[in-house]
């Protein structure tokens, strides 16, 4: 493990977080702060829970590393491990409303470790922490490991917890030597190829995607909850041997076709890059984006072909998906006098959803659609997750100029109705399927 | 093509990445890899590691669902790809 306190360079993760939020205003910086809240366990003192998180902190250097700007780029600046972490402690009955107040403040990289902690105590006593990280501290997957050992640390019953405590930390600084290692030049050479090969062949109007303007006024969000839709899925991926990701990508890819008009769309997935056992559970930011040109075919070619095609676009992007920001960018400028940019999001996040020959389409309560205004009111204009649940959610984030309210709820509705007509063999076509979203669309 | 024509080392990376694959169970070379749990991301996870184990790298005209389809598929990209970087 690293073991100086000299400047070191930044992971690709970092530096893509560095890059992306370079393009945000500093004012909305912390709409995209990741925040949770911990259970403290009964009979924890509040001095128990600071001196877990001092521990915490000490572990993991993601917690305690400050970041600046530099004639050679962005640096990071680990800073010894100290006994005793400043730790706010709030009376508060709610740690939700504790949560977003922390949040509400942009950190300071160059002076301010990205993370804060408060314990939420009632009466004196704690019953949550609640805890708000920058981006480049960490993406989802690290949290659920900082808030599993926190968790443990304080006395709950957490197995991840207990798994990961018994583990030294893999440390960031390590992961940037080796990134930009002799040894992995042969990785980099392969992925700038594979940039090149989609600037060679993709057109200027759809690669990169433009950024976004302002983004103003913001952000409006449509959920579809749907149990009948999830099994829908399960069945059409045991018919069709596509995973249920694959399926979900190219319903979105359609509608990100029939949103903007694009005939050949660039989706942008997140490669999680923790394919590598030994940087798997790394407490950093390891997401980058990975863009995936879409070939929706002839219309009234075969579905099945077009999955077959999406299935291997995919493949493609997660594994060349962990690049050195600048030196893509640097490319792209090259190439086409513009800068990187992404848009048309696309995120599978169940893990427990497969192949299921035997299901049965019908029995299930109706689909919901739920309309929401996201925290978050910045980034992509069109964004697509799917998240784990019984009603699988399929949450659904626009840019309103792109797809005004009306238009999202219904575009949220055709993924449970296009999804049945799959399953039951109703659409086989792309042609059909495409139609009957444009149909949706016509509210 | 038989388990008993690939090494001990891949089919211990296979069965990891195969959550619906019950310890004692066989894996057999046309078993469906997608039916026993392998998703888009395991895939990758997969693909991963046996480059690492097999000191191979997939150019992009491999990384299709074809190529991991079964186990017998994914073996025979990988003998090819290790081969053709010996000689």
């Amino acid at each position: 493990m690293t073991g100086d306190h000299t400047p070191s360079p930044l992971t690709f993760g970092q530096l893509s977080v560095w890059r992306v939020m370079e393009t945000y205003p500093l004012e909305r910086w912390s709409e995209t702060y990741l925040r949770d809240c911990i259970p403290v366990p009964a009979d924890t003192t509040t001095d128990q829970v600071i001196q877990a998180i001092g521990t915490l902190s000490r572990r993991h250097e993601s917690l305690r590393t400050l970041f600046d700007d530099s004639q050679s780029g962005p640096r990071q600046h680990v800073r010894p491990a100290q006994e005793a972490v400043a730790v706010e402690v709030v009376e508060h009955d709610d740690a939700t409303a504790v949560a977003t107040r922390l949040a509400e403040e942009r950190m300071v990289r160059e002076s301010e470790f990205g993370r804060r902690f408060a314990v939420v105590t009632r009466e004196g006593a704690p019953h949550h922490v609640a805890v708000v990280v920058d981006h480049i501290v960490s993406d989802g997957f690290g949290l659920i490991r900082l808030v599993s050992e926190l968790s443990t640390l304080m006395g709950a019953d957490s197995p991840a917890g207990e798994r990961w405590l018994a583990e030294t930390p893999p440390a960031p600084r390590d992961l940037a030597v080796e990134q930009r290692s002799e040894a992995h030049h042969s990785r980099r050479t392969t992925v700038v190829r594979h940039w090149q090969h989609l600037l060679r062949t993709l057109p200027d109007k759809h690669f990169p995607v433009p950024r976004s303007a302002g983004d103003i006024p913001g952000r409006i969000e449509a959920v579809l909850y749907s149990a009948g839709a999830r099994v829908a899925l399960e069945l059409l991926s045991a018919r069709t041997d596509a995973s249920p990701q694959t399926l979900l990508l190219s319903l979105s890819a359609v509608a990100c076709a029939t949103v903007t008009g694009a005939e050949q769309p660039v989706l942008t997935l997140q490669s999680g890059n923790r394919f590598d056992p030994r940087w798997k559970s790394i407490v950093s930011s390891m997401n980058q984006y990975a863009p995936i040109p879409v070939d929706l075919g002839p219309p009234q070619a075969p579905y099945g072909d077009y999955l077959s095609r999406l299935s291997t676009s995919s493949l493609t992007a997660y594994r060349r998906g962990s690049y050195d920001y600048d030196a893509i960018t640097d490319l792209v400028r090259r190439e086409r006098k513009v800068e990187l940019g992404f848009d048309n999001f696309f995120n599978f996040m169940p893990t427990d959803i497969v192949a299921r020959p035997a299901g049965q389409l019908d029995g299930y309560p109706p689909p919901r659609v739920v309309q929401s205004r996201p925290n978050r009111q910045i980034g992509p204009r069109f964004d697509i997750k799917i998240r784990p649940g019984a009603e699988m959610p399929v949450v659904i984030r626009a840019d309103p100029r792109l797809l005004p309210a009306p238009r999202l709820q219904a575009l949220a509705g055709w993924f449970h109705e296009q999804l049945y007509r799959l399953a039951d063999g109703t659409d086989t076509t792309v042609r059909q399927v495409a139609d009957r979203c444009a149909l949706a669309l016509e509210v | 093509m038989t388990s008993a024509d690939w090494p001990d080392d891949f089919e211990k990376a296979v069965r990891q990445h195969l959550p619906l694959l019950a310890d004692g169970t066989a894996l057999t070379s046309e078993a469906s890899l997608l039916a026993l749990g392998l998703d888009s991301l395991a895939t990758v996870g997969l693909l991963v590691e046996v480059e690492e184990t097999f000191a191979v790298q997939f150019p992009d005209e491999d990384l299709r669902a074809e190529t991991f389809a079964t186990p017998a598929t994914l073996w025979a990209v990988v003998v090819r790809l290790r081969d053709g970087a010996a000689t």
